[in-house]
């Protein structure tokens, strides 16, 4: 995956190096220019007061050692000349070392010089008492050198220095400018998750208008969904009334079709019921989509056992395990569709208890279900499961109700088992997941 | 038994009425929501049978005003609303029961059954038994005592039926024939005498007392 900081790292730091370096080694290379020029003239003054030690004597010119510096006669002092006359003068400085003559002016390159002194010469012709004169006046340049790399690898470093520096400023202030769209990121995953209907509009200016089409969006989908969803509620009603008709007709026909045909009609009826009640079932599923309203237990429970209890009057208990202080993290609609078949389902069969336990910890909710009724078999409990078969065709609705909750339970990604209950009857326990991947 | 149907759609409320006065109901039918309000609050219903979708008054609201009214009156919601959120706020609203369409016309018919034997304060069971009398309200036969089922005419089984779901009470004429008459019925009294006449010929002559002024009390076997 690229990177944007690794990226405006990889561009920034040679940058950063080579510009810093550049200037390094320009400032040292101008300092060493403006240094030789200097020296170039002290060495011109120096041959001015050489020039001026040469004192004319009775066998024409000589040179007067008193009146040079006394540098000249240190050995390797750094500081030579030679005199070239109609005698040559070498200083003694240069002790057995050789400087060689060249032309007028100042050399361009460096020249070797004793103990490996490299040495700036300068040279000029002149004339004095009638006779030609080249002096050489020589300097070691050697210290500054040494000087100006010492000087010049300090910098380096610091500039090392500086760049990494510059680095981490620049990260910092990545990570800082990027904060927004991380809280942005993290607001989307609670708007998925339910817990927020739009982004807030507090971000700097320009993520603003990524926000604002976020938001457009979301509220395009909210509401093609809702589109969705009271079409297939229409759909369904407007399909339901004429079954509603059908059925009736055929029931009372009942007594005079033959057997075989009243079944065959009947077994399709049945089958169109239940796939349009699964189908407008899938069609309101709402498990990725965030409506305002949450399960509440406390108020919806209570609600849907009263439900129950008026449509089953023979079934006294309905009894509640669980802790009702926290909503449930899913769509109202659909946990009461879930419970009220299972309920529903338990109250069919149960002699006279039925049970809901719940448990919602930080990854799952935990539902049971149990009765005290017959029960289903082993081998029939997969059958059920698998293809949502009614065992009993005297209870309407049987099997449907399972087959709607296992549709349901997968579009949340959960499981559903069904087991053998500790009251005698089915247990059926469901596992949602909180956060769907 | 007198109910009110409301239903907006023609072809299942033709259908469901002959099927309802077939098993032994007077039945009104109102398509409108605020007809339904009316009549509702007016007439001595036993039973409201009401769809949710209707025009004029949803179906919901329609309950809430009878109930805001005062009214204990039965209702079973008939409807193609069948989420569970649906059910909760129908039966939240009032509602004594809650039936999807499309049903079979037999569960109707049981349900409206144990409906009103609940409205009656007795527990739905297969036959009605009162007084050592037991109806069969599927065959509309009645049985006395141990002895062999005796079958009974349309307009008998009505009138044994309301009595039987009403033992012990005084029933005057106007009252008996409010609750076994249709709006459209012409109702007259020598008719619901001629009825009583039957019947005691089939039950006995001490089944059913004259209360002079009053009325008449299903008495039964006198047990």
């Amino acid at each position: 995956m690229r990177s944007i900081s690794r990226r405006l790292a990889a561009t920034l730091v040679p940058l950063l190096l080579c510009s810093v370096l550049l200037i390094v080694q320009g400032s040292v290379w101008l300092y060493d220019r403006a240094q030789r020029n200097y020296l170039t003239l002290l060495l011109q003054r120096e041959t001015d007061s050489l020039l001026a030690a040469l004192t004319v004597g009775p066998d024409g010119l000589f040179l007067d050692l008193d009146k040079i510096d006394p540098d000249y006669r240190r050995p390797y002092s750094g500081r030579y000349f030679v005199v070239q006359g109609r005698e040559k003068w070498r200083s003694r400085s240069l002790w057995d070392h050789r400087l060689p003559l060249p032309g007028d002016g100042l050399q361009s390159g460096l020249l070797p010089g004793p103990q490996g002194q490299e040495l700036l010469v300068w040279s000029g012709e002149y004339r004095k008492a009638g006779e030609p004169v080249t002096i050489s006046v020589a300097l070691d340049y050697q210290p500054l050198m040494t000087e100006f790399r010492r000087a010049s690898i300090l910098i380096s470093a610091l500039a090392v220095l500086v760049t990494l520096l510059a680095v981490l400023i620049q990260q910092w202030l990545l990570r800082r400018s990027l904060l927004p769209l991380r809280r942005v990121q993290q607001e989307l995953a609670e708007w998925r998750s339910g817990e927020r209907l739009h982004l807030s509009e507090q971000v700097p200016q320009e993520l603003q208008p990524l926000v604002a089409e976020i938001n457009h969006l979301g509220a395009q989908i909210e509401a093609l969904l809702l589109r969705a969803r009271n079409s297939a509620g229409d759909l369904g009603h407007a399909l339901k009334t004429p079954l509603a008709v059908i059925e009736s007709r055929l029931d009372a026909l009942a007594p005079s079709l033959p057997a075989e045909q009243l079944t065959e009609l009947q077994a399709q009826l049945q089958a169109m019921r239940n796939q349009l009640e699964r189908t407008l079932q899938r069609a309101r599923l709402a498990t990725d989509q965030s409506r305002a309203q949450r399960f509440d237990p406390a108020t919806d429970l209570p609600a849907l056992v009263q439900t129950l209890a008026s449509l089953y009057p023979a079934v006294p208990e309905i009894r509640l395990d669980g802790a009702s202080d926290t909503r449930w993290p899913f769509d109202r609609e659909d946990m009461l569709e879930l419970l009220g078949n299972l309920l529903d389902n338990a109250c069919k069969w149960a002699r006279a208890r039925v049970r809901l336990s719940w448990r919602l910890d930080a990854q799952h909710l935990c539902v049971e279900v149990a009765d005290d009724g017959p029960g289903i078999d082993r081998d029939a409990r997969d059958q059920v499961l698998s293809r949502g078969l009614r065992l009993d065709q005297q209870t309407p609705g049987h099997g449907l109700g399972l087959a709607i909750v296992r549709d349901l339970v997968a579009a949340y990604g959960g499981t559903l088992s069904l087991e053998q209950a500790p009251e005698g009857g089915l247990l059926v326990s469901i596992s949602l997941p909180r956060e769907r991947r | 038994m007198r109910l009110l149907l409301v239903e907006d759609n023609v072809a299942l409320a033709d259908s469901l009425c002959s099927v309802l006065k077939r098993a032994g109901y007077a039945v009104d039918w109102r398509t409108d929501g605020r007809d339904a309000v009316v009549l509702g609050e007016q007439e001595p219903y036993d039973l409201a049978i009401l769809d949710l979708g209707l025009p004029g008054m949803d179906g919901l609201e329609v309950l809430q005003r009878w109930r805001a009214a005062g009214s204990g009156l039965p209702v079973l919601i008939l409807t193609a609303r069948s989420r569970w959120t649906e059910r909760v706020e129908g039966l939240q609203a009032g509602a004594d029961d809650y039936l999807t369409k499309p049903f079979h016309n037999e569960e109707l018919l049981l349900r409206v059954q144990a409906l009103l034997r609940r409205a009656h304060g007795r527990v739905p069971q297969a036959l009605l038994s009162v007084a050592g009398l037991q109806l069969d309200e599927a065959q509309q036969q009645v049985r006395v005592g141990d002895a062999e089922p005796l079958s009974l005419s349309a307009s008998e089984f009505k009138l044994l039926r309301y009595f039987m779901l009403n033992p012990g009470k005084v029933l005057s004429k106007t009252q008996l024939a409010e609750h076994l008459y249709d709006y459209e019925d012409e109702r007259d009294s020598n008719v619901i005498e001629v009825l009583i006449n039957h019947l005691r010929r089939k039950l006995g002559r001490e089944a059913i007392e004259t209360r002079r002024g009053q009325g008449y009390v299903l008495v039964g076997r006198g047990e």
